[in-house]
């Protein structure tokens, strides 16, 4: 004890047994708000931060139009093509086109990235931001690595 | 609202029609005027009766005509004020071309809005002629990044403008002391931490963010920056601001995210133009290339604070190979936010890491001599260095107050706001200078990194009706390369009582022995007289091999209570248990065996389907 500071110190293990503490959490105080890109309703949530700045860019609302068009029509099986979305996705080239300069950095092949595509809609969220972005809602007790170097959080 | 007006073709029709009913009553009959009734003499009974009534109609005829007529008048003149007003609120709306030089903008645009009538309404008060924006943010930091992420989000035509008063656009500031000082130099002159496009420290590159009037113009929204302006006039009622080159702009909703600017040292402050031209208070991307390149051509640099800013730099200069010295006012490193002991312990970890710290020390005096600067401190010692370094702390960047009538925090500084980070209506306050009321926690200001980005997501959802309270606690975190690194989440204040479990390295056979008087540390007993019912281990006291006087603090979880629940956790080499941190703390535990508590912290990484 050093004034009023303890300190216990254990060996590893020692902390290995189980814990007996029981913990009572508050959802809203553990999530900020819904977590993954697809959400268990079947909507889409622009908010995630694996979205980072896209959906805000120049042609953030164009590209967002084609995404989630294309994502719902995804599930559309008379039209396997996704035609559906052409005019969606030709609004979107022409924004890009529009605003070259910024998407061209963008988009431009980087050697040093090994990019994972956000919006490639899978099961498996993946662990790309920090913490609580892609927590698996179901499971209470979630492996976290959290980066704080990242830049989008 | 218009139709509250009737249409004047209604009361044309029925100003037209009374006439006749009037002449309907006077003249249709007989000699039934007044003229006839003087000459109705001999049908006196009844044309007196027929008279005095229709006298009573010609007056009431007379005095229905007057006053509608007045009636009509006054509507008519209602109605060309109405469509004044129309055309004021409208330009209010729709601006009129462009009064501004700054946003050459000539229309602005509401979501739902109608420019074409703008350009044909007149110019009838200044305000009007004012560009107007949906979203406006005050401040090009961090927390506007998330905002503007979470008005998009939401709102996903949004036309978000944002004024900066630095030079540059947004960037993540904890590289600045951290990551940029370990990469290799010619890439952290670009302020990159990595040779890959996605390492730079700006959240977006300059051709993302429109101008002004490209802003305006985009039909589907964007985000609009005005770098090197500073409001410094705001009017909430008004929902006014104004620039210092004097530009008007009007705005629905704001954000003021201004941030703060580094405090400067009373000694260091008032000393003499050749201290200060090697006096750097550290904060920006400006400071961070001053510094830099000062390495190259220095061979000694002081630091002032034993902060984190000092801390984290003086082991990035350690590692440069610089003579750093850090003059610290506290007993040690961290000594406001680390208990005592650990303090102790992180300073000697600093300096192992090449840095001379000079503790419970402050500066005295600061002189040029000869191409350096000799700074005299508390004790009489004397140090030359060619560079110092001031990290004594933040200002909060309220200049704002002074002009807009918005409250400040005495006590903590900054804007005063409610738990939503609301000052009033249609104004948020996030990041560093937000004084926001945490529920849970108390009346708070925060200075860290993932706080200005978690406020100013909250600000940004709220400002486009979320109405949710700061609730999700943002964490903070510390490398003072390369021994200690740490994570923490919630108060974290070393005036607190802290309860700390720290796992044993595991190679080293330590056994636990007594401590000497001089580190004062004392190995808990198994004892049940805790007022928490804290299980406190003591290793197996066989004889200890190595004497060592020190205690390794290698690996452990510090819990920070207040009032009986833990208020603050610290995750001292520990990484991947921060959603479990805010487990405990949105539990608060005060019923817990904390040793079990801590217990959490250790378990190997798994996921388990219960908790």
């Amino acid at each position: 004890k050093d004034g009023k500071d303890r300190i216990v110190f254990v060996t590893k293990d020692e902390m290995s047994t189980p814990s007996e503490a029981m913990i009572a959490m508050d959802e809203e105080e553990v999530h900020d708000g819904p977590v993954g890109f697809v959400q268990p309703n079947g909507e889409l949530n622009f908010g995630c931060p694996c979205v980072g700045g896209l959906h805000a860019g120049p042609c953030g609302y164009e590209m967002r139009e084609f995404i989630s068009c294309n994502f719902y029509n995804s599930k559309d099986k008379d039209d396997p093509r996704g035609h559906e979305c052409d005019d969606k996705m030709y609004a979107m080239m022409q924004c890009i086109d529009k605003h070259e300069e910024y998407y061209k950095h963008k988009m431009s092949s980087d050697p040093e990235d090994e990019d994972d595509d956000p919006f490639a809609i899978s099961d498996d969220q993946g662990e790309e931001e920090v913490s609580t972005s892609h927590i698996d809602v179901s499971s209470s007790i979630v492996t976290q690595n959290p980066t704080p170097d990242s830049t989008s959080s | 609202m218009h139709r509250l007006v009737p249409s004047s073709r209604l009361f044309s029709r029925s100003i037209t029609s009374l006439p006749r009913k009037i002449k309907h009553n006077n003249c249709t009959y007989d000699h039934l005027c007044v003229r006839c009734l003087s000459n109705q003499s001999n049908q006196q009974g009844n044309h007196h009766e027929w008279s005095s009534r229709h006298s009573a109609y010609a007056t009431v005829a007379a005095t229905s005509i007057v006053s509608l007529y007045l009636l009509v008048k006054s509507l008519k003149r209602d109605e060309d004020r109405w469509s004044c007003y129309r055309s004021a609120y409208c330009q209010k709306k729709h601006v009129v071309p462009g009064a501004i030089p700054e946003a050459k903008a000539s229309t602005l645009s509401k979501d739902n809005n109608k420019t074409t009538e703008s350009e044909q309404t007149d110019k009838e008060s200044s305000d009007t002629e004012l560009p107007l924006y949906k979203y406006l943010i005050v401040g090009a930091g961090t927390s506007s990044v998330s905002a503007y992420r979470a008005i998009k989000a939401r709102d996903p035509k949004a036309k978000i403008l944002i004024i900066g008063e630095e030079p540059d656009v947004p960037y993540e500031r904890p590289p600045l002391s951290k990551e940029l000082w370990y990469v290799d130099p010619a890439v952290a002159k670009e302020y990159k931490i990595g040779k890959s496009k996605r390492d730079s420290i700006f959240y977006e590159p300059r051709p993302f963010y429109l101008s002004p009037k490209a802003l305006q113009e985009a039909e589907n929204g964007g985000v609009g920056l005005i770098s090197g302006k500073k409001v410094v006039k705001l009017d909430g009622q008004k929902k006014k601001v104004w620039l210092n080159d004097g530009t008007e702009i009007l705005y629905e909703k704001c954000l003021l995210a201004t941030g703060g600017r580094p405090k400067n040292h009373p000694v260091m402050e008032t000393a003499d133009k050749d201290v200060q031209d090697r006096t750097i208070l550290f904060r920006n991307t400006s400071d961070f290339t001053r510094l830099h390149e000062a390495v190259e051509k220095s061979k000694s640099v002081a630091i002032i604070g034993g902060g984190f800013l000092g801390s984290e730099l003086a082991c990035a200069l350690g590692f440069k190979g610089l003579k750093t010295y850090q003059i610290i006012q506290e007993k040690g490193n961290l000594g406001t936010v680390l208990p005592e002991y650990l303090s102790k312990h992180t300073t000697e970890k600093v300096q192992e890491s090449g840095v001379d710290v000079l503790t419970s020390l402050t500066v005295t005096e600061a002189q040029y001599n000869n191409n350096q600067v000799e700074l005299t401190l508390s004790d009489g010692r004397k140090i030359s260095v060619d560079k110092v370094v001031v990290c004594v702390g933040l200002e909060p960047n309220v200049d704002l107050a002074k002009t807009s009538n918005l409250e400040l925090d005495e006590k903590h500084g900054g804007f005063r706001v409610n738990a939503e980070l609301e000052a009033m209506s249609g104004l948020w306050v996030a990041g560093d200078v937000s004084c926001f009321y945490d529920i849970k926690l108390g009346r708070r200001r925060i200075e860290h990194h993932n706080h200005a980005w978690v406020s100013g997501k909250l600000a940004g959802e709220n400002m486009t009706g979320a109405s949710k309270m700061y609730r999700y606690q943002s964490i903070f975190w510390s490398d003072l390369e390369p021994y200690v690194s740490f994570q923490a989440i919630g108060i974290i204040d070393s005036n607190l009582e802290t309860y700390s479990v720290f796992e044993k390295p595991p190679e080293k056979k330590r056994q636990r022995k007594k401590k000497t008087k001089e580190s004062n540390l004392e190995i808990a007993k198994k004892t049940t007289e805790e007022s928490l019912g804290t299980n406190q281990e003591v290793s197996k006291d066989t004889g200890s091999e190595e004497e060592k006087p020190k205690e390794e603090f290698n690996k452990g979880v510090i819990f920070y209570l207040r009032g009986g629940s833990i208020v603050g956790i610290l995750l001292w080499n520990i990484t991947g248990k921060i959603y479990r941190a805010r487990q405990v703390i949105s539990d608060g535990c005060r019923d817990e065996d904390l040793y079990e508590v801590a217990k959490l912290f250790f378990a190997p990484r798994k996921r388990r389907t219960e908790d």
